[in-house]
């Protein structure tokens, strides 16, 4: 739309074009969204959340709270991207939000017709007649920020954590004057600034530092900083920190992409992250063409940008006249210059410029006020009035008002842990007080204003914070500096308005809070800051009260009759500002959410068609694609052929952990419900655990390796709980010594061959060395030996119920070991069939030993009886675990031999069918039985044989069991000790 | 096994090194009671290197000393130590050993934790990164990485998905 | 507080520990030693594991209502 290219201190020559709501616009590279379309001549860039006005742009940082936009074409869009910091692209496309169908014309819109209704609060008191359901989905669809996106093509974050000296958030004056000073000192510098470029208000104000421009001297010092080896940090937000570690966020070109996440030790932090302007609430002060006065100074300083041609300006201070300046020799007209203080307030550089100004043909206003600002679309004239006489008004044309109500320290960082604020009354703004040691606000930051008070203030934050991290060198000389007047400001919050005006003054643009809101608040008892906060949303949204936290406060205390230092602003949380979601997942996204832990085996696994799922973080097999079309049909052939002849499965995930010392026999007694010590070298037993209230925690098989060194196995889904239990124990309650715990979980392949030809299989697998063993060894017992020239154990135990061996081998050689017995003709099976055989032979997992059974609920007793002191002992008496309706772990069968039951189906009687006795634990087909088997948990009493109900309405409805013994299959367990 | 190159480029070498048997002693008490052996790397995080000049026994754990591919003289140091103090245990398999090298190394480890902070003050460290428990040593062209085996087909995934930017 | 310094490894990021429990009272029957606790305000022992570094047990004296930690003790090497 500009033909002649602009010059700015961020612009290049360089055109490029993008797309806003369709239409194509230009722009040259270093513009931003918010600039390159200003510079077109756009003024309406979104609506608002809850009235749907048409909005602009107010602010030229990330406190703006109207021009948000999305980024892309759906799917893969980006919303909420604030339009002053979104670095432009070519080709890039955009589009405002909330609005439909288009900016210009907006049917929700007509809901200002309604906004009597909308007031603060209003969802708590409509809507609700006749049902809140009937009005969701239309709310829905209006309210919200921003669509969702379909997809997320955003990369994780690149992650660093790191230690300096002094940390420097904020590269304005106070901040490179801190990180200059503490560099010098020889301190280790960090130096974070969120804008694209350093210098903060310096690229526009009127200063000179040591004798240079302001800019010069800005580009200067960066030189000196590189050479003293400062790491500056630029599009890097200091979004937030606890206990010394602050988190910065780096996100270059205003857009998530490519983004960073730093987390920061340093020795000392110094907060010179500015001050925020905050304007003063009008009569339709969100009109486009309403900004906030700094954020024209950036547009025109940076980006050549002229955000109107006959300006009005409005302010409370001195330095509405310094700005009204320097936006006059850019070539805008300024047509008035709106004070609301009396000629006696101005200082006598502010009171030379305004004569200046007068002779130059602007207007320049004392004592008056913007009445209200009005031009439909956007601003065309400005209402101003005397405020001795506010309905004496005078129309001004104009197509922009810039207003300035002061500044506001942006304190966040040093309040976000909690902390105590001070008012400054020279400010009319809150000042964070009570930093602990080693942590400080200077500049703006701090309530200062003034440059040469800033930068002794930075340099004197900088100098301390070196010298708390052990940097003795000379700081330097403090600059000196000359730059804009003290502001002298007058508190002023809001021009005169009746009550029908006072519902469009706006105090917070993003979520429609205007001062009507904050008055009717107040009249239904809402009293507190934080209450009101919440019952009217101030401070919600995207911009969190930047632009109207303190202006919401100063107008609820005067509405409250009240001193603002007492009624204060609510408070403070990270993060600074937005960050979008996937910087927050960091590195744990997708594949990386959770680690996952594999066997030595897990390869082969995957390579010959096994199905893999998690349990815990390890990947186990649940069956193998080969043996049938699903889960259901492959165990049961992996199952039968285990009882037929035989199978493998990889058992490596069991917890393993090696007891030793001479006192490693009496320390595991203490812990297991029978007793270790009465274990023979070269044999291993059956034992239980019960937690320290008497619960059983876990089972599994100790091997007694030697007089003082044992393994003890956990299952495999408690194998760290276990392994921390017997260090707790160990480290604490256990008074002993001469114990060591060590966790070889790791160390050990394990591999269970199974089945009635598993000895013959092992026979030609390990050779004739291990023959005599193999012949000889007793259920229990193991021997140890050699494989592949690694260590193995071959322990002879059954979880099948068939004759069985445990191969413990290294996991260099369980590959081979693996592939050795498939090639003697085992195949392998996985935890469907795994499952399948245990149930049958009543051998309990997880869903028995779910820690709220007792022993005596899993017919331990005979365990019990033996009367070893372990942990847990003490409170087995407890009559809680003796009542006569206590579950009991029983087997459980069909009636008819036919039904099918599941895990979960609850179990009940005909005399009570609405209170169970009792659920099934797990269940199975059982292809060797030829029906559905399973265990269950019901009350004592209920007999063996009693025939209950099955309930299960949901998965698959009811049936009648009978109550069996929990075995059953091969009851006296022949197969097993063949 | 041979040495194997995981990743090689932008900076980084992560090597995985052969590792044959590898013990972890373990004292009765912390602080270890009673005179230990001369040389025994006994302050926290101590590491005594082996006779060419790597690490060799690390003092990783309260009480619990990592020999990984223990030379004769480590082995015998061991040995030694067994008697009086504490217990020997096995456990060849449950370690895998990583070389992690080239300019930008200290970057891969700053993704996880704050190297500085972890390593101040000793030699060795156990540590948890990209969720992989791990111990720490820096060496002279880099760092030593020994992690848990089941863990570290996911370590080397981990430091092949970051991002490092330039 | 967001650092613990473990006696062993030296200050680590609190999410390294697991709390495990506050002690109970000394001299406590079974059943208080299993379920009972007394909630203090100012001063609370406490066991915590380093599970994500060296694994250690520590035995913590730690004020929960400033979360200042007061002492810091390691109990016995954890087992790995």
């Amino acid at each position: 739309m500009n033909g002649t290219q602009r010059r700015g201190t961020r612009l290049t020559d360089t055109s490029l074009r993008f797309t806003f709501d369709g239409r194509e616009y230009c722009g040259q590279v270093g513009d931003t969204a918010a600039s390159a379309l200003l510079a077109s001549g756009v003024r309406a860039m979104g609506r608002s959340v809850k009235y749907r006005r048409l909005r602009g742009v107010l602010a030229a940082g990330p406190e703006e709270p109207n021009a948000l936009f999305t980024v892309g074409t759906s799917p893969a869009v980006i919303p909420n991207v604030y339009a002053p910091q979104l670095e432009l692209r070519d080709g890039m496309v955009l589009k405002s939000q909330n609005r439909w169908p288009s900016l210009k014309y907006d049917v929700a819109s007509l809901l200002q017709v309604g906004s009597g209704f909308f007031g603060a609060g209003f969802y708590y008191k409509t809507f609700i007649w006749p049902s809140w359901h009937r009005w969701e989905a239309t709310i829905r669809a209006l309210a919200g920020l921003g669509e969702a996106p379909g997809t997320c093509e955003l990369p994780p974050p690149a992650v660093e954590h790191f230690s300096c000296d002094v940390l420097v958030a904020g590269a304005g004056a106070a901040g490179l004057a801190a990180a200059r000073a503490a560099a010098r000192a020889g301190a280790r510098v960090v130096l974070c600034e969120r804008e694209p470029v350093c210098g903060g208000e310096l690229e526009f104000e009127f200063a000179t530092i040591e004798g240079r421009p302001a800019l010069a001297w800005v580009d200067a010092t960066l030189v000196e900083l590189a050479s003293l080896g400062v790491r500056v940090l630029t599009d890097t937000t200091l979004v937030g920190g606890t206990g010394g570690e602050y988190v910065a966020h780096h996100e270059p070109g205003g857009v998530p992409g490519a983004n960073s996440v730093y987390k920061i030790r340093p020795v000392a932090f110094v907060i010179a992250m500015g001050a925020v302007e905050r304007p003063i609430a009008f009569i339709n002060n969100d009109l486009p063409g309403v900004m906030l006065l700094g954020a024209a100074e950036r547009f025109l300083a940076r980006y050549g940008v002229m955000v109107g041609s006959n300006l009005v300006l409005f302010a409370n201070h001195d330095r509405v006249y310094a700005a009204a300046t320097r936006l006059a020799s850019a070539g805008m007209r300024v047509c008035a210059v709106v004070d609301i203080r009396d000629s006696g307030a101005l200082g006598a550089e502010a009171t030379a410029q305004r004569a200046t100004l007068a002779q130059g043909g602007t207007e320049c206003l004392l004592g008056y006020a913007v009445i209200s600002a009005a031009g439909g679309s956007h601003v065309r004239r400005a209402i101003v009035a005397p405020l001795a006489s506010p309905s004496a008004t005078r129309v001004i044309a104009c197509d922009v008002v810039l207003v300035s109500g002061g500044w506001g320290p942006s304190a966040h960082a040093g309040l976000q842990e909690g902390g105590t604020t001070r008012y400054e009354e020279g400010l009319a703004a809150f000042v964070a007080m009570d930093q602990p040691e080693g942590r400080e606000n200077a500049g703006a930051a701090n309530g200062l204003l003034e440059l040469p008070r800033v930068l002794i203030d930075g340099a004197g934050a900088g100098t301390r914070g070196a010298r708390r991290a052990g940097a003795d060198g000379d700081p330097g000389a403090t600059p000196i500096a000359s730059g804009d007047p003290a502001p002298r400001l007058v508190p002023f919050w809001r021009s005169p308005a009746d009550r029908a005006g006072e519902k469009r003054q706006f105090i917070d643009y993003q979520n429609d809070v205007n001062v009507a809101d904050l008055r009717a608040t107040l009249e239904e008892g809402f009293v507190d800051i934080e209450h009101v906060k919440r019952y009217t949303a101030l401070g919600f949204g995207t911009d969190q009260g930047r632009i109207g936290g303190l202006l919401g406060a100063a107008i609820l205390a005067e509405l409250r009759g009240e001193p603002l230092k007492d009624v204060g602003t609510s408070r403070l949380r990270p993060p600074y500002h937005s960050v979008t979601m996937s910087s927050l997942a960091g590195l744990r996204v997708g594949a990386r959410l959770r680690p996952m832990r594999r066997t030595p085996l897990h390869d082969w696994h995957l390579a010959n068609g096994g199905v893999l799922e998690p349990m815990d973080l390890w990947m186990r097999t649940r069956y193998y694609r080969q043996n049938g079309p699903a889960v259901f049909e492959a165990g049961i052939a992996e199952a039968q052929r285990v009882r037929t002849s035989g199978g493998i499965v990889d058992g490596s995930t069991l917890g393993k952990i090696e007891v030793a010392g001479p006192n490693a026999a009496v320390f595991l007694d203490s812990l297991y419900l029978n007793k270790a010590s009465t274990i023979k070298v070269g044999r291993s037993k059956y034992m239980v655990n019960l937690r320290e209230d008497g619960m059983v925690l876990d089972d599994g098989i100790v091997l007694r390796l030697a007089d003082d060194r044992f393994i003890a196995t956990t299952s495999s889904g408690h194998g760290g709980h276990m392994l921390s239990h017997f260090e707790h124990y160990r480290d604490t309650e256990w008074s002993g010594r001469g114990v060591t715990v060590t966790d070889v979980t790791e160390s050990w392949g394990v591999i269970v061959v199974a089945g009635p030809q598993s000895r013959t299989v092992l026979h030609s697998v390990l050779g004739a060395a291990w023959q005599p063993v193999l012949d000889t060894l007793t259920h229990m017992a193991f021997a140890r030996g050699a494989f592949g020239g690694q260590d193995l154990t071959v322990l002879r135990a059954s979880f099948s119920g068939e004759l069985a061996f445990e191969l413990h081998c290294r996991p260099s050689i369980t590959v081979a070991l693996w592939e050795a017995l498939i090639a003697a003709g085992f195949k392998p099976y996985g935890l469907e069939a795994l499952d399948i055989l245990r149930v049958e032979k009543g051998y309990l997992v997880s869903s028995e030993l779910n820690g709220e059974t007792t022993p005596f609920d899993l017919c331990m007793d005979g365990l019990v009886k033996l009367g070893n002191p372990c942990v847990g002992r003490d409170l087995l008496d407890r009559p809680a675990f003796h009542e006569s309706d206590r579950p009991r772990l029983v087997g459980v069968r069909a009636l008819d031999g036919k039904a099918i039951f599941y895990g979960g189906a609850q179990l009940t009687t005909a005399e009570q069918p609405n209170r169970p006795c009792g659920y099934v634990t797990s269940s199975v087909y059982s292809p060797t039985l030829g029906e559905w088997v399973g265990l269950a948990l019901v009350s004592r009493k209920q007999p063996e044989g009693a025939v209950l109900d099955c309930r299960d309405p949901v998965r698959i409805g009811d049936c009648r069991v009978r109550l069996t013994s929990m075995v059953h299959y091969d009851p006296t367990g022949e197969r097993m000790k063949s | 096994m041979m040495a194997v190159t995981q990743i090689s480029g932008n900076g980084i070498e992560l090597v995985e090194r052969p590792i044959g048997r590898v013990l972890e002693f373990v004292a009765f008490h912390f602080p270890p009671e009673g005179a230990f052996v001369v040389g025994w790397p006994a302050a926290p995080g101590a590491v005594r290197h082996d006779t060419l000049g790597g690490p060799g026994l690390l003092h990783f754990a309260p009480a619990r000393w990592l020999a990984p591919s223990p030379c004769a003289e480590i082995a015998a140091l061991v040995a030694a130590a067994e008697e009086a103090a504490g217990t020997c245990v096995d456990v060849t398999g449950k370690w895998r050993e990583f070389a992690l090298g080239g300019p930008r190394a200290g970057r891969v480890l700053a993704s996880a934790v704050n190297v500085e902070a972890v390593l101040e003050g000793r030699e060795c460290a156990a540590i948890t990164m990209f969720d992989c428990p791990c111990i720490l040593v820096r060496v002279t062209d880099g760092y030593r990485i020994w992690v848990r085996s089941s863990f570290a087909t996911d370590f080397i995934a981990a430091v092949q998905s970051l991002r490092l930017p330039a | 507080m967001t650092r613990l310094t473990c006696p062993f490894c030296g200050p680590r990021e609190l999410r390294e520990f697991e709390f495990h429990k506050t002690l109970p009272e000394p001299g406590s029957t079974p059943y208080a030693r299993v379920y009972e606790r007394v909630n203090r305000l100012d001063d609370s022992l406490e066991h915590w594991q380093h599970v994500q570094g060296c694994r250690g047990w520590l035995l913590v004296r730690r004020n929960p209502s400033s979360g200042a930690v007061l002492e810091t003790v390691i109990l016995g090497g954890g087992a790995q």
